[in-house]
C-alpha cells in the first residue's frame, strides 16, 4: 500500500526517520539499471500553522508532505523526476521513467555533483538546525498564543493580521556514480516563524514585527505582537515630506533586505543555478564576461566595519551541513574576499584552491556598539526605516535596487523622532549605502524564513535560512518618490 | 480499486518491473472519477460532520507536471486536504496519503485545529448561499484540448522544440532558448452541502526567448503568444511559431537601429502595449479587487488594497476614465484561471469589476462575499460567491485568487501602431515590467521604451520608466485598443502564508494615456 512507511508509528514528530529514509533510498539505489550518475533525495516535511486577520484566526492548518526526487545523468544527458508516492510500484515506475528519459537524450542543465568530488570537500558537523520544541507545541498552545498576541491590537482598536508556523523537515540525499561510489547524507531541520502586521482600521497606519528561528524557544511571539502595535501607534497620521537624500537609520530588517538584493536570493539562485558560472545578475557570482566581481576581488568595496560571512558552526545561523559548506567571509572588513563558484569555477586562477564557494541562504553581518537611541540622538535630520517591501535589482553593474518602505518610516529632527512620514520609493545601491556607513549597531536575527517549500528537495542548502544584520546609520540614502501605500 | 493510494491498485494489475513510464502507469491509475476515490473524501466529510463541523469540504488532487523540454523534468503528486468550519473557525489538514484511515485522521486534525481557536473570542463565519441547482453541484469536466501533452510521445514534442530551436539558431546573430511547461490536474471536490465534482484541468505554456544581435548591440526578446493557457500541446504547435519569431527578430532589429537617447523627465503622452497593460491590469485592478485582500486578510503577506472600504466604495469609487471597463470570468476558453467549478464548488460567474471607470464589484469566495451583503441588496444583486476560491494543490487550503480579467476593447481602428501614430510627442512602453507597492496604488512601469515624435518612434530611451498612482493612471486613459489588438497574456502571482502561486489570464489591449509621469528609473534622488 502506498506510503505505508509514512504512516508507520515509529516516526518522530510525524517526520520520516533516517532509517525510514534509508530504506527508501536503498530500494531505489538497488533498482538502478543504468551506468549513470544518480541522485536520490527523499524528504518529509511537516507544518503546523495559524494564520490570522482582523484579530481572529482565519485558518489553522497542519500539512504533511513527502517527496522523492531523482536525477539520472549520463554525461550531458539527464532527467529529473519528482513524486510523493513511496510505495514500491511507484518508486520502481518513477525510477524506470527517469532512466528512460535520460537514455532518450533529454537535455538536463542542472549540475550534479559526483560522489568522488563530494568526498574531497569538507563538511560541517557541528551545525545547529534542529529543536524538538519547534515541533512539540500543540495547536491549542499555538491558538492561545494567537489570542494573546492579537489582544494588544484589539485593545487599541487596531486590526492585527499574522502568521505563526512550526516547520520540520528530514531529508536523505544519496549520490551514486557509475562505479557504484556512494555519498550519503541525512539532514533534519526545524524552523519556527512568527510575524504580525497591525493596522489602523481606516488604513492610516501600519506596524510590523517578525522573526524566524530554527528554535521556537528563541521567539517571543507576545513581545513581537506588542512591538507591531507600538510601531502602528507611532505611525499614526504620517505626513508627506519631500523625496530626496536623507541620512537614514536602517533597522536590522531593512539592512538584511537591502543587502540581500546584492547577494543571490535563494529563489533566484535556484532558477539561475545553471547560469551561475556564466555570471548571473548577482554581485557575488564569478562573472567573466563583465569582469564585475573578479576585478574587485581583494579590493575594499565597502566600509571597513562591514563583514558579511557564513559559518556553519555559528549557533545562530543554522546552515545544513551540506558537503562543501565552509566558513566563508564574503566581505571581510570591507574587502571583497570571495565570490561564489562551484567546482567549475576553480579554473579561474584567482580562486584556484580546488574547492568551491557556494552561497547559502543564511548570512551574518557583523555588528557594532552604537544603540539605535544613540544613533537617533546624534542625527540632526534623518529618517528611521523599519523595513522595505518588493525590493529588486534594476541595474546589475551599479547594483542599483528599487523598492518601497513599509510599516514604519519616521522623521528625526534635532536628535529626536518627531513624526511618522508617508512611505517612499527608494532607488539605491546597497554598495553605495554600505560605503556611506556612519554608525553600526548590534547585529540580530531578522525575519527571513526559508524559501518556497518546493526548493527543499532540490537544494537542501537553501532549505533553512537565517539572516543576522545590524542597525546601520547611513548618509545620503536616496528616496526617489512618495508613495501612497500605508 | 482497493482502499489505500490509487497507485496501490496498479500493483494488482501490472507487475511493477514491467512499468517503463508514467505514461503507461497513468492508464492503470484509477481515474479521479472512480467512486472508490470519492469514498475516501466522503469518509473525511462524515468524520468532520460527526465531530461537530458545521461545514466541511474535502479535495483530492492527482497532478502531473512536465518542465523544460518534455522529458527532462517531470513531477507527479497525489494530495488530499480537508477543510472544516467549527464554531466560526476554519481548520485544515492535508497529506499525500489517499486512504480511509488517513481521511479520518485528517478530518479529526482539521476539527481539532479549528476548535483550538474557540477560546473566548467569538468569530462569526457565514457562507454565501449555494446558487447552483442539485444537478450543477455534481459532475465531471475536462478542459477542452486537442493534444494531451501527457499522452503524446515525448519524442514528438521534443522533436518539435528542437526543430524550432535549430531552425532559429541557424540564423546569424540569433540564439533561441525554447522551453515548455505542461500541467495536468485531476481534482475531486466534495462538501457537506452536497458537492461532488471532478475536473481535469490542463495548462500549457511555451517559453521562447531569443537573443538578437544587431549593430553591435544585443537584446533579449520573448514571444508573448505562448504564455500560460488552459490548453494542450496544440496551443504551441498550432501556431506558426517560426514566423512569429522571425517577425520578432525584424522588430528587434528595427528597434536597435534607432538611436539611444536619454529620458526627458516630465509629463508626456504615453502609449503602452497590450502585454504591459496586462501586467498593469493584474496589479492595479486584479489584485486590488480581491476582497480578502481589501479586508486585510493578506495584510501581513503581500499587502492590502487602495479599496480600503469596499462596502462604501462599490458603485461610487472612480478608478479611471469612462474608457475603462474591466470584467472578470473563469470560463473563457484558454484562460489560465478557467475552471467549471472553483475550489469550493461554486460555478464562477462572469462579472464586471470596473464599469466605465467606476468600481462595480469585488472578487469573492463564499466567506468574503457575505461582507458585501448590504451593497448587493442596494444594487438588487443576488447574494453569491463569484467563484474565486483557489488552492494550487489539495495539500494547501483555499484562498481568494484573481479570476481571468478582460479589458473591454475600444473603438475599431485603435491599434498599437495607430495609438502611436496619434502621439505628437510622447513615450511608448513595450513589454514593460510593473513594480507596485503593497496597497496596489503607487507603481512604476519600466522596460523597453521609445521616444515618439510626430507619430513615429525616433529613439530608444535608456532607463525610462513611468511612475503612477492607480486612479491617475486609469484616469488619464484616452484610448483603448480595438478587438483586433487584443492579446491574452497568462501570468502567475504569489499570495498567502506560506506563499503559493496561482495563475490567471488578462485579455488586454494597448492603451494611450493623455499624460504620464516619465522618469529615469536609474536616477537617484
Amino acid at each position: 500500500m502506498g506510503n505505508t512507511n509514512f504512516e508507520s508509528s515509529d516516526n518522530e514528530f510525524g517526520l520520516l526517520s533516517s532509517e525510514q529514509i534509508d530504506r527508501v533510498m536503498d530500494k531505489l539505489a538497488k533498482s538502478r539499471r543504468l551506468k549513470a550518475n544518480y541522485r536520490f533525495v527523499v524528504s518529509s516535511t511537516i507544518n503546523s500553522d495559524i494564520r490570522w486577520a482582523r484579530n481572529r484566526a482565519s485558518m489553522t492548518s497542519n500539512r504533511r508532505g513527502v517527496n522523492v526526487f531523482i536525477i539520472c545523468r549520463i554525461d550531458t544527458s539527464g532527467s529529473s523526476i519528482l513524486t510523493n508516492q513511496l510505495d514500491d510500484v511507484s518508486l520502481e515506475g518513477t525510477l524506470r521513467e527517469v532512466e528512460s528519459n535520460c537514455l532518450r537524450g533529454a537535455d538536463y542543465k542542472r549540475p550534479l555533483d559526483s560522489p568522488i568530488e563530494k568526498s574531497f570537500v569538507p563538511r560541517a558537523s557541528n551545525t545547529v538546525t534542529w529543536s524538538d520544541r519547534t515541533l512539540t507545541r500543540s495547536i491549542e498552545e499555538a491558538a492561545a498564543i494567537v489570542k494573546e498576541a492579537t489582544s494588544p491590537a484589539e485593545d487599541q482598536g487596531f486590526l492585527s493580521a499574522g502568521f505563526i508556523d512550526s516547520y520540520g523537515m528530514s531529508m536523505g540525499v544519496v549520490d551514486v556514480d557509475q562505479y557504484d561510489r556512494y555519498d550519503r547524507n541525512f539532514y533534519r531541520m526545524t524552523q519556527a516563524q512568527c510575524s504580525s502586521t497591525v493596522r489602523h482600521p481606516q488604513g492610516t497606519s501600519s506596524g510590523w514585527a517578525g522573526l524566524a528561528r530554527y528554535d521556537l524557544n528563541k521567539i517571543d511571539e507576545i513581545q513581537l505582537a506588542k512591538l507591531a502595535v507600538e510601531k502602528c501607534l507611532s505611525s499614526v497620521n504620517p505626513v508627506r515630506i519631500e523625496p530626496g537624500r536623507y541620512t537614514v537609520i536602517l533597522e536590522p530588517q531593512a539592512v538584511g533586505e537591502l543587502v540581500q538584493t546584492m547577494l543571490d536570493s535563494p529563489l533566484a539562485y535556484a532558477s539561475h543555478r545553471d547560469k551561475s558560472e556564466r555570471g548571473g545578475p548577482y554581485f557575488l557570482n564569478v562573472n567573466r564576461s563583465l569582469n564585475r566581481g573578479i576585478a574587485k576581488l581583494g579590493l575594499k568595496i565597502v566600509d571597513e566595519r562591514i563583514t558579511i560571512s557564513h559559518d556553519p558552526s555559528d549557533p545562530d545561523l543554522g546552515i545544513l551541513p551540506v558537503p562543501g559548506t565552509l566558513p566563508i567571509k564574503w566581505i571581510d572588513k570591507g574587502v571583497l574576499n570571495e565570490l561564489t563558484h562551484s567546482y567549475g569555477g576553480y579554473s579561474l586562477s584567482e580562486l584556484n584552491d580546488g574547492s568551491r564557494r557556494e552561497r547559502r541562504g543564511s548570512f551574518r553581518m557583523d555588528g557594532g556598539n552604537t544603540s539605535i537611541d544613540e544613533m537617533i540622538a546624534g542625527t540632526e535630520r534623518g529618517l528611521v526605516v523599519a523595513r522595505f517591501s518588493k525590493l529588486r535589482q534594476i541595474d546589475a553593474d551599479s547594483l542599483l535596487a528599487t523598492g518601497v518602505t513599509r510599516d514604519g518610516l519616521w522623521l528625526i529632527e534635532k536628535g529626536k523622532v518627531s513624526k511618522a512620514v508617508r512611505n517612499f520609493r527608494i532607488t539605491e545601491s546597497p554598495l553605495f549605502a554600505l560605503n556611506n556607513v556612519e554608525e553600526v549597531g548590534a547585529a540580530q536575527p531578522i525575519f527571513q524564513p526559508g524559501p518556497v517549500p518546493e526548493l527543499d528537495y532540490l537544494f537542501p542548502e537553501f532549505a533553512l535560512t537565517q539572516v543576522i544584520a545590524p542597525t546601520l546609520k547611513v548618509r545620503d540614502f536616496s528616496f526617489t518618490s512618495t508613495i501612497d501605500a500605508i | 480499486m482497493q482502499t489505500g493510494t490509487a497507485l496501490a491498485a496498479i500493483g494488482t494489475t501490472m507487475p511493477g518491473s514491467l512499468l517503463s513510464s508514467v505514461r503507461e502507469r497513468q492508464s492503470e491509475i484509477s481515474d479521479i472519477q472512480d467512486p472508490a476515490i470519492k469514498e475516501i473524501a466522503n469518509v473525511a466529510l462524515e468524520v468532520a460532520r460527526s465531530s461537530g463541523a458545521s461545514y466541511a469540504d474535502a479535495r483530492m488532487e492527482h497532478n502531473y507536471e512536465c518542465n523544460e523540454l518534455a522529458a527532462s523534468s517531470k513531477a507527479e503528486s497525489m494530495t488530499i486536504g480537508v477543510r472544516v468550519l467549527v464554531d466560526g473557525y476554519w481548520g485544515f489538514a492535508s497529506s499525500p496519503v489517499w486512504s480511509n484511515e488517513e481521511a479520518k485522521r485528517l478530518a479529526n486534525e482539521a476539527v481539532r485545529n479549528a476548535r483550538a481557536n474557540n477560546i473566548g473570542n467569538s468569530r462569526r463565519t457565514e457562507l454565501a448561499p449555494v446558487m447552483e441547482s442539485v444537478d450543477q453541484l455534481q459532475g465531471h469536466w475536462v478542459t477542452p484540448i486537442v493534444d494531451d501533452p501527457f499522452l503524446l510521445s515525448f519524442d514528438e514534442m521534443e522533436d518539435y522544440f528542437r526543430g524550432v530551436t535549430s531552425a532559429m539558431n541557424r540564423l546569424p546573430d540569433i540564439t533561441l532558448n525554447a522551453k515548455a511547461d505542461f500541467f495536468k490536474r485531476d481534482k475531486l471536490f466534495v462538501s457537506t452541502v452536497g458537492h461532488s465534482q471532478t475536473q481535469r484541468q490542463y495548462l500549457s505554456s511555451g517559453d521562447f526567448k531569443m537573443k538578437v544581435k544587431h549593430h553591435g548591440r544585443e537584446v533579449e526578446v520573448v514571444l508573448d503568444t505562448t504564455t500560460l493557457a488552459s490548453a494542450g500541446f496544440e496551443y504551441i504547435r498550432g501556431q506558426n511559431i517560426r514566423e512569429q519569431l522571425l517577425k520578432l527578430i525584424e522588430e528587434a532589429k528595427e528597434e536597435m537601429s534607432l538611436p539611444m537617447a536619454p529620458v526627458e523627465i516630465g509629463r508626456h503622452e504615453v502609449v503602452i502595449d497590450a502585454n504591459s497593460v496586462a501586467g498593469l491590469v493584474c496589479d492595479t485592478i486584479g489584485l486590488a479587487t480581491e476582497l480578502d485582500r481589501a479586508l486585510g486578510f493578506e495584510a501581513n503577506a503581500s499587502g492590502t488594497s487602495y479599496i480600503v472600504d469596499p462596502l462604501e466604495m462599490i458603485g461610487s469609487f472612480k478608478i479611471g476614465s469612462p474608457e475603462l471597463t474591466i470584467t472578470a470570468n473563469r470560463s473563457e476558453p484558454m484562460g489560465a484561471a478557467t475552471v467549471k467549478w472553483d475550489d469550493e464548488g461554486t460555478m464562477p460567474k462572469e462579472f464586471t469589476l470596473v464599469n466605465k471607470g467606476v468600481l462595480e464589484d469585488m472578487q469573492t469566495d463564499r466567506e468574503s462575499a457575505m461582507v458585501l451583503r448590504s451593497a448587493y441588496e442596494k444594487q438588487n444583486k443576488p447574494m453569491q460567491s463569484y467563484g474565486c476560491s483557489f488552492a494550487p494543490r489539495a495539500d494547501q487550503s483555499q484562498l481568494t485568487h484573481a479570476a481571468n480579467l478582460k479589458v473591454v476593447p475600444g473603438k475599431d481602428g485603435n491599434t498599437f501602431e495607430s495609438l502611436i501614430a496619434g502621439v505628437e510627442k510622447g513615450v511608448v512602453f513595450k513589454g514593460a515590467m510593473i513594480d507596485i507597492d503593497h496597497q496596489q496604488i503607487s507603481g512604476m512601469i519600466s522596460g523597453k521604451a521609445f521616444e515618439v515624435r510626430h507619430g513615429k518612434r525616433v529613439a530608444q530611451l535608456m532607463g525610462a520608466g513611468m511612475i503612477f498612482r492607480t486612479p491617475e493612471l486609469w484616469g488619464a486613459l484616452s484610448s483603448t485598443g480595438d478587438k483586433s489588438s487584443q492579446k491574452r497574456i497568462g501570468m502567475r502571482y504569489f499570495k498567502g502564508e506560506p506563499k503559493r502561486m496561482s495563475a490567471l489570464s488578462v485579455t488586454s489591449v494597448p492603451i494611450a494615456l493623455k499624460e504620464g509621469s516619465v522618469v529615469d528609473i536609474t536616477r537617484k534622488a
